[in-house]
Formats: C-alpha cells, structure tokens, sequence
C-alpha cells in the first residue's frame, strides 16, 4: 500500500458470549489510537410502552413480566408501584414486605447466574461455566442449588416459578399460607451459609484494576437497602426525587443502536447503575451479615473498579438471603392480599433496583383503568454510554496485544455490567476497524 | 422395585409465540396420564440440571425453528443425536441451551444418557403473538407420541 493511502483491518469477534441476549461491539482506530467505540444494542423500539396502550391496568403487571426473561420480578414491582402511585394507592405494611421478598427471589436468582456462569469463568481463563464446573465442581453445585431457592421462593410467593402471576395492583391475587413460607427456611438458611461462602470465594479471585472515576446512580433509602422505593442517589450530584427522574434524566436517539442513550442534568458524562452503585450509596443499611462481610473486604476493594461488580453481587446475595430469613420468620399473612383502591386519571412513576440497576416506569392512566401511555427505561440502556466510556479508556492499554486477545478482554468488561440485552436486543458481532496512514 | 420415577416430563419455554410448546405439552401431558407421571416446566434450561436424577427418563419438550418434522425425538445418550442437539440454536437465556445445560450436567457427573429431547416445529417465537397454526397441530401430535411412549414404559 503506497504512502497516504489508509489501511484498514477488520477484525471479527462472532459473539459477545456469556450475556444475556445478544449486542454488538464497533471499535475504530486510526493510527493507533481509538477514534470510536460504540455499542450497538437494537430494542425493538419501545414495542412494550406502545403495547400497553390501552390496556387495562390489571393487566400490567402480567405484560410488563414478560418484557425480561431474567428480571420479570423487576419490571412488575416498577409497574405496580408507578400505577399505584398515579392511583395514590397506599399498600400494607405486609404486602411491602412481601414483596422485598419477590425481589430479593430474583436478586439471588440473577446474581447467582451471573456470578456463576456468566462472570467467574472470566477470573480462571475459562470460556463457559462447564470448564469452571469441572475445576470447581462444589462451587458450580452451589450456585445451582442457590438459584433454585431463588425459584422455590418465586413459586411460593410469585404463583409459578416461570412467569410471576400472583402481583397486582394493590398487592397481591393471594397470600401464601404461612407454612408453606416456612418451609423454605431450611434452604434458605442453607442458602445464607452458601451465599457467604460464594462471597469469600470470589472476595480471593485476583481481579484486575479499571477502577477510572465514574458517576455511581443508585436508589438510597435511609432505614433499608433499596429495592421498591428510596429517592436516587449520586456520588456526584445532590439527591433527586423520583418525581425528578425525567426532569433530570433524558434519554436520546444514537445511531447506532435503537436503544436509547441516557444522560443526567445535560451532561454529556454517563453515569453507572448496578451493584457497585447501590453499595457505595448503602453499605450502611445492609442486612448484619452482608455489612459484616462489606467491612470484611475492606478498604483494599474499589468500589469503583468495574471488575469487583462480581463481589459486589457476591454481597448483594448474601443480604437477599439474610433479608428473606428475616421475612420468611416474620410473616404472619392477614386478610388482606390487595387494597381497594378507586379509578381515577393519574400520573405515576416509580424506580426500583433490578439486579442491573435503577430502572423507571412512568404510566398515565384513566379512570377506566387503563393505560394511556407508558415509559420503561431499563437499567442496560441506561448503562450503554457508560459501558462504550469505559471501553474507550481500557482499551488503549489493550493495543499491544494480538486482535483476539483484545476482543477477549472487552468482552469481559462488558460482562461485569451483567448487560441483559435482551430486554431489547439483537444482533452481535465485535467489529474491529484499524485504519493506519 | 425402583423408588425413583419412571419418567419425568419438563417443558421448556417462554411465554412468547410459539415458545409456548415446551409449556403446553407439559400440561397436556399431565392432563392426560392423571397426575401419574411428574411434569413440570422451567423457562432456561440451566433449571433442567435439578431434575436429571429424578427419574429413570427424564423427557424435555421444546420448540425450534428448523424442524423437518412436526416433531422430532432425538436421545441424548445417542451420539449422533447427540451431535444434532448440539447443533440447535441456543435459545435460553445468556446462551445457555439444552446442550449446554447437558453438557454442564455431565461436568458435575450427572446422568444425562437417559434424557430424551422432543423438539417440536414452531415459526414464530416474538413476545405476545399467538401460538402458530403450524404448532397447534405440532403440539396435539408431540403429547399423543410422548404420551404413547411413557405409557409403553
């Protein structure tokens, strides 16, 4: 190739794998140094919110479940508690209560998934969580029976294991006999034990260090560690109330992804959602034994580091079982599963913490009691520009190294973040561009 | 005489078009032999692994694109069968199929010879659209051989 003439080396990667769903990756670099980064996420345009349209409110919880294989759990709590909030609709003590029980089900579940199969192969060189069973057998054979107890509780309280049928607006369609929450008290506190174990298991991985500044946005709740309710915290900004959520945050069209791009307050920075963001902003209300476990790891980890977001998990597990024992001992069912509320026009909005992070519901209802317009804003696309911000800045230290070996290391970025992809998505492919000259 | 089951069905799926199936047959199943013979259903295959050991043959029912019949049984224990299994597209969650959810099973030295994969036709499988024509009839033809085969066993 003659002087002045550019040159350009397409490296393909076939799959981002060991992610829920599937996303694709374009790296540019021109002369050596990165011109772009961008992750293409393809969501079927807001195919959900227009779905809803229409529909009875009734019918929500039961639509909005199906938006996400692994977080059904989190979507349903946005959405009942955004439509109670349009409905002023106060729930009981009880059913609050019941529900962080539905929620700490699903944490477990998708944490331990995750940690397991997703994210610990990376620290041990393996490609799959088959290779890790096979060094670690014990380990993988208590992931699996943690992740089942997230199930039982799910089918106990949830209605079905695979698909949650028993939330309503108001609360629930019914209350489990106290007995049949008791008898996943054994497991549970199995599950407790294990969960500590997983925790000091991953606490001696030996993780790498990106730990560059970034913004962590996390739900804060003065008495609780966050799942339904608490106002949105930043290590960098004043506190915001939900109400605020769109006065601050505004999400954007891309070119290169149909998912939408999210700010705050204008700025042209990301912003980080997940573990690592609800732990910087609640160490302090976690259950005793996750706080003892958080102050065990001491000030050696980085809550910033993107790579500790698996022992941020690790931690997260160990409260949701705690929490759960807690909950499971405590409950005493009454007669009453659901509020009775009246019909009305309302806005309401609601943010919850799923496993990957903050994610929001707005509804606007009417006094028929049906949806008039509706607007989900999933944890991963929220993460999306942060994710492509990070990889600009980890990738220059990756450039000496052969092609495949790059694409390798970007992957496992990515996979701290737990993107689930597929609350939207399609395609994947890591492309490399290297333009010289 | 054996204290574990004969057979267990497990329905794999979602609730999306004709991801249905795995579901459905598992019901109808159930339906039909009176509660003899366990079924149950899981949504990502990795929630199959807990159920290897519960009986002498275990019996998953699953959709896919791509099937040259309505319904097609293939073993697990067969290593050519095997080798077609492997070659489906991993439709669970975080890549995780029926092959690689076995595959994990025989890394904790579970059985996994006596697991048999009944896939059925399906052509549409985006949220909230209904079951396909084409699956309907594959459905109905899916239980009637798998109910004739746990009644043979």
């Amino acid at each position: 190739m003659s002087d002045g003439e550019s040159k350009t080396r397409s490296i393909t990667v076939k799959k981002l794998t060991r992610v829920e769903g599937e996303g694709g990756l374009d790296v540019r670099l021109r002369n050596g140094a990165i011109e772009s980064v961008r992750l293409s996420i393809y969501e079927a345009p807001r195919f959900f919110e227009a779905f809803l349209r229409g529909r009875p409110i009734d019918d929500v919880p039961d639509i909005t479940a199906r938006i996400c294989g692994i977080c059904p759990i989190a979507y349903q709590m946005t959405s009942v508690h955004a439509i109670e909030n349009a409905l002023k609709i106060k729930i009981t003590p009880l059913i609050r209560k019941l529900r962080r029980l539905l929620y700490c089900a699903e944490w477990i579940e998708s944490h331990v998934l995750h940690i397991y199969m997703l994210n610990a192969p990376d620290f041990f060189h393996v490609d799959s969580g088959i290779e890790l069973a096979k060094q670690f057998p014990e380990e993988v054979e208590r992931g699996l029976r943690m992740k089942q107890i997230g199930n039982r509780i799910l089918e106990v309280l949830g209605g079905r294991a695979i698909h949650p049928v028993n939330v309503r607006v108001g609360g629930f369609y019914r209350l489990p006999a106290r007995d049949a929450l008791l008898r996943l008290l054994p497991d549970l506190q199995w599950g407790l034990e294990a969960s500590l174990a997983t925790a000091r298991w991953v606490a001696g991985f030996d993780f790498p260090v990106f730990d560059e500044p970034v913004e962590l946005v996390a739900l804060q709740h003065p008495e609780e560690y966050p799942m339904n309710e608490g106002h949105i915290a930043s290590n960098r900004r004043q506190t915001i109330k939900v109400d605020d959520y769109e006065s601050h945050f505004t999400e954007s069209q891309v070119a290169h992804s149909t998912a939408l791009h999210s700010t705050l307050d204008g700025d042209s920075n990301s912003y980080f959602l997940g573990p690592l963001a609800r732990l910087t902003h609640n160490h302090n209300v976690l259950f005793p034994p996750a706080r003892r476990l958080f102050d065990e790891c001491g000030a050696d980890w980085s809550l910033h580091n993107r790579f500790s977001s698996i022992l941020a998990r690790s931690i997260e597990v160990v409260h949701a079982f705690a929490e759960a024992i807690d909950s499971v001992r405590d409950y005493r069912p009454d007669a009453t599963p659901c509020v009775a509320y009246s019909l009305c026009d309302g806005d309401g909005v609601a943010a919850t913490e799923a496993p990957r992070g903050l994610i929001f519901h707005r509804y606007h209802v009417t006094r028929e009691g049906e949806v008039a317009e509706s607007k989900i804003v999933p944890p991963t696309s929220q993460n999306q520009r942060q994710i492509e911000s990070d990889l600009c800045r980890y990738l220059p230290g990756l450039l000496g190294h052969e092609d495949s070996e790059i694409a390798r290391q970007c992957e496992k970025l990515i996979r701290t973040y737990d993107p689930c992809i597929s609350c939207s998505t399609h395609f994947l492919t890591l492309n490399w561009e290297r333009i010289e000259g | 005489m054996s204290s574990v089951p004969s057979a267990i069905v497990i329905g794999i799926g979602s609730d999306h078009g004709d991801d249905r199936v795995g579901w459905i047959v598992s019901d109808a199943v159930e339906k039909l032999c009176d509660g003899a013979i366990k079924c149950l259903k899981v949504k990502t295959p990795i929630d199959l692994i807990e159920w290897l050991d519960a009986a002498d043959q275990v019996h998953l029912v699953d959709a896919t694109a791509g099937v040259e019949s309505e319904v097609r049984r293939l073993r697990y224990g067969c290593e050519e069968q095997r080798k077609l299994i492997a070659k489906l597209p991993p439709n669970g969650t975080h890549g995780f199929g029926v092959h690689r959810a076995l595959e994990l099973a025989e890394s904790l030295d579970r059985r996994t010879d006596h697991v048999h994969l009944w896939l059925v036709s399906g052509s549409s499988f985006r949220p909230f659209t209904s079951l396909s024509q084409s699956a309907c009839s594959a459905i109905d033809r899916c239980v009637q051989l798998l109910v004739d085969e746990l009644r043979i066993h």
